[in-house]
C-alpha cells in the first residue's frame, strides 16, 4: 500500500472520494491493490475494510 | 509545561463535562445574539471544540444532525488548505456538502486557538443560515437539479485575517444573499460564540497546563473508543437488512431506495449502504457526513450508556457510502434535502427495522420521518422591507417499549423547535387561525404513535413566495413488531374567496404533493400544514384499554376507532366495557 499526494492546483475546486467507504479524499490517497484493480482509499485500514466487504457481500442480501 | 498521568474515570467525566460546557456556553451565546429565528427560536446550530490535531474533543448536545459534519469538515478542511494557512487571528468559513458540509445552508466557522503562540486546539460554530441565496427565498428549492440553484458555495476561505475582517468574503456574500441584514447579524452571533469559547478555553489551558490537557483530551477520546467497542461487543455478530424509501425527489416521480446492510463483528460496525439507489435528480441527497450521522446518533441511540461525543466514537465504526448515490452525493447533485429528509429515514432504519431484528427492546417505530421544511419569501407590507424565513414542523414519532410516540415533535435526528405563533405573526405577514394536534392520526399500536400537528396560515400581504420539501405524503410511517402505521403528510391551499381546503399540487397544478418551489400566493390565501404521525409498536389489542379510553377522552382518538383499531368497546360515559372489550378483543385475533 502507498500513499500518493493530491496533486491540484489552487483554482481547482473540485474533490474526490475514497473508492471504498465513499470518505473524501483530502490531500492524498492509499492506494490499496486487490484482484487486479487499483483503488484509491482515504486510510489505511480500508485494505481491510475491502477485505471484510467482500467476505460479507456473499450473504445475498433480501432485495437481490 | 509536565504532561499528567493517565486520569481516571471521574476525572475523565469531569473533563468531558467541562469541554461541554464550554461548547454549551457558546450555543446560548448564539441563540441570545442572532437575528434569525432559525437560530435563537429553532436552535438549528451546534458547537465544536477540537484537539490541535483537529479531532472532535467536545460539542453541545443541541443539534445532533450535525455530528457527522462536527466530526469531519473542520478535519478535513484543516488537511485540504494545509495547517500552516492557518494562522492567529484567522476565522474560516465554509459550507461546501462535497466537503464536509451536511447541506449549503449550514455554515461552519472554525478559529484557531493559540496559547502563548503556540496552536492548542479550534472552535468552531455550524449554524442554519435562513437565506443564503438560490433559486428560491429560503434556499430550500424542493425543484433544484443542482447546486448551483441551492445558494452561494463557499469552499474553504477566510472570513477575518489576522482579526481583521476579510471585506471581499463578506461583500460577496452578503451581496448573494436576499436577506443581507440577517446574515450581517447572524454571522456575527457565530463570531461572538467563537470569542466566549476562546476565553473558556484559555481559562480551562490555564488551569491544567497545554500539554496536559492535549493529554487528557486523547485520553477522553480513548475513552469514548472503549465504551463503544464493550457496546458492540454485547451485540451479536451477523449481517442485518434493512430498506425504506422516498416517495419521490420533487424533479421526477418515482421511488429512491435506501438500502443497508448492517455487519456486526466483534467490537466493530459497518454500515454499507452501497445497494441504495444512484444519487436523484432531485435535492433528496445526501453528503457522505449526513449518512454518517444518521448511522452515529443511531447507534448512539440504542446504546445502554452515554458516550462521550468525541472523535473516539467513530473509531469502531465505519460508514461505506459510494460517491454518486442517494446517500454519498457527487458535483454536482442537488442536495439540500439530505439532511432534513434523508438523515432520519437512514436513522429510523437503524433505530426501527435493524432494532427490531436485534435490539427489540431498544426498537421505535416509524416517526413522521420529514422535516416538512416550509420556506417562504417576499417584501413586508408594513416596512417594503424583503424578509425570508425557513421554517420545519413537527410530526409524531413512533411508539417503543414502554412508552406512547412523542406528540409535535421535529425529527429525532434534530433535537430542534420549531417556529412559535408569535414569531409568525411578528415578524411576518402570516395569520394563524389554527395550530393543533391532528385528532385520530396515530398510528395504533401497543404503545401507540404520537400525533402530527395541523397549522393554518393566511397571507396577509400582496404576494408571499413559499416552497416546500416534504416526505410521506404517500407511504405512510410504518408500526413495527404488529404496530399500525400512522397517517401522511398533506399541504393544502384554500384560495382566497372559496372556503374548501384543496391539495396544493392541485390548486397549482405541481407536480409533487409536498415538494415544489416558489408557489406565489396573494393576500386572503390560507395554507394547511398537516404533518404525519408516528406508527405504533406492537399488537393494539394488547393495549391496556383503559389508556385507550383514556386516549378517547383526551381526543386523540375517536369512540370509532378505539372499537375498529383497538378492540375496546366504551360506555356513554367513556369507561370500558370490560366483557363487550373481550369478546371485540377475541373475535379481533381469531
Amino acid at each position: 500500500m502507498t500513499w500518493h499526494p493530491l496533486e491540484t492546483s489552487w483554482h481547482d475546486t473540485s474533490v474526490s472520494n475514497c473508492e471504498v467507504c465513499g470518505n473524501l479524499l483530502t490531500n492524498g490517497y492509499f492506494a490499496i491493490a486487490r484482484a487486479g484493480q487499483t483503488y484509491r482509499a482515504c486510510s489505511e485500514s480500508d485494505a481491510d475494510l475491502l477485505d471484510l466487504l467482500e467476505r460479507h457481500r456473499t450473504i445475498a442480501a433480501p432485495w437481490r | 509545561m509536565s504532561i499528567s498521568a493517565d486520569i481516571d474515570r471521574v476525572g475523565l467525566t469531569l473533563l468531558n463535562q467541562r469541554l461541554v460546557n464550554i461548547c454549551d456556553e457558546m450555543a446560548v451565546s448564539m441563540m441570545r445574539t442572532a437575528y434569525s429565528p432559525i437560530f435563537s427560536e429553532g436552535l438549528d446550530f451546534t458547537t465544536l471544540l477540537l484537539d490541535k490535531d483537529g479531532n472532535l474533543a467536545a460539542t453541545t448536545g443541541i443539534n445532533p444532525a450535525m455530528l457527522g459534519a462536527s466530526l469531519y469538515a473542520a478535519t478535513w478542511m484543516i488537511n485540504e488548505v494545509g495547517r500552516d494557512a492557518l494562522q492567529p487571528g484567522d476565522v474560516w468559513i465554509h459550507n461546501d456538502p462535497y466537503r464536509g458540509g451536511s447541506h449549503m445552508p449550514e455554515h461552519m466557522m472554525i478559529k484557531p486557538i493559540y496559547y502563548e503562540d503556540e496552536l492548542c486546539g479550534y472552535l468552531g460554530t455550524m449554524a442554519h443560515m435562513s437565506e443564503i441565496g438560490g433559486m428560491s427565498a429560503g434556499s430550500f428549492a424542493a425543484t433544484a437539479t443542482e447546486i448551483y440553484q441551492e445558494g452561494l458555495r463557499l469552499p474553504p476561505v477566510r472570513l477575518f485575517i489576522n482579526n481583521e475582517p476579510n471585506r471581499d468574503v463578506w461583500r460577496i456574500m452578503l451581496s448573494n444573499h436576499r436577506t443581507p441584514s440577517n446574515t450581517w447579524g447572524d454571522l456575527h452571533a457565530m463570531l461572538g460564540s467563537l470569542r466566549v469559547g476562546e476565553r473558556r478555553l484559555l481559562q480551562l489551558i490555564d488551569e491544567r497546563g497545554v500539554d496536559s490537557l492535549a493529554h487528557d483530551m486523547s485520553q477522553l477520546q480513548d475513552y469514548a473508543e472503549r465504551h463503544i467497542r464493550e457496546e458492540l461487543r454485547a451485540l451479536p455478530d451477523g449481517d442485518y437488512f434493512a430498506e425504506d424509501f422516498f416517495d419521490n425527489d420533487g424533479v421526477e416521480p418515482g421511488r429512491h431506495y435506501l438500502r443497508l446492510r448492517l455487519i456486526v463483528e466483534g467490537d466493530s460496525i459497518v454500515f454499507d449502504y452501497s445497494d441504495s439507489d444512484p444519487q436523484a435528480a432531485g435535492p433528496i441527497n445526501a453528503p457522505y457526513v449526513v449518512t454518517l450521522s444518521a448511522s452515529l446518533n443511531a447507534l448512539l441511540y440504542l446504546l445502554e450508556r452515554r458516550v462521550p461525543v468525541n472523535a473516539g466514537i467513530t473509531r469502531a465504526v465505519r460508514v461505506v457510502a459510494p460517491a454518486g448515490s442517494i446517500c454519498n452525493v457527487r458535483l454536482p447533485g442537488a442536495c439540500v434535502g439530505g439532511q432534513t429528509e434523508l438523515q432520519p429515514r437512514v436513522m429510523e432504519l437503524i433505530t426501527g427495522r435493524i432494532a427490531s431484528q436485534i435490539l427489540p427492546e431498544r426498537a421505535a417505530a416509524g416517526s413522521g420521518n420529514t422535516s416538512l421544511n416550509f420556506l417562504f419569501g417576499g417584501r413586508h407590507p408594513s416596512t417594503g422591507e424583503y424578509f425570508a424565513h425557513y421554517h420545519f414542523e413537527a410530526n409524531g414519532w413512533g411508539g417503543r417499549v414502554g412508552s406512547d410516540g412523542n406528540s409535535a415533535q421535529i425529527v429525532p435526528h434534530a433535537a430542534c423547535r420549531n417556529t412559535p405563533v408569535e414569531i409568525f405573526e411578528s415578524r411576518w405577514p402570516w395569520l394563524h387561525h389554527r395550530y393543533s394536534l391532528r385528532e385520530g392520526s396515530a398510528g395504533p399500536g401497543r404503545h401507540r404513535g404520537g400525533l402530527g400537528i395541523v397549522r393554518e396560515l393566511e397571507v396577509e400581504s400582496d404576494l408571499i413566495t413559499v416552497s416546500a420539501l416534504a416526505d410521506r405524503a404517500d407511504s405512510p410511517p410504518w408500526g413495527i413488531l404488529g404496530g399500525h402505521d400512522g397517517s401522511t403528510t398533506r399541504i393544502e391551499l384554500r384560495k382566497h374567496g372559496t372556503d374548501t381546503f384543496v391539495p396544493i399540487d392541485q390548486v397549482l397544478d405541481l407536480p409533487s404533493k409536498t415538494k415544489f418551489a416558489n408557489a406565489r400566493l396573494t393576500r386572503g390565501d390560507t395554507v394547511r400544514l398537516v404533518s404525519p404521525s408516528g406508527g405504533g409498536y406492537g399488537d393494539p389489542l394488547e393495549r391496556d384499554p383503559h389508556l385507550v379510553a383514556l386516549d378517547v377522552e383526551n381526543r386523540v382518538i375517536n369512540t370509532q376507532q378505539a372499537a375498529a383499531d383497538y378492540g375496546v368497546v366504551l360506555d356513554v360515559d367513556g369507561s370500558v366495557k370490560v366483557e363487550a372489550t373481550r369478546t371485540a378483543r377475541a373475535g379481533g385475533m381469531q
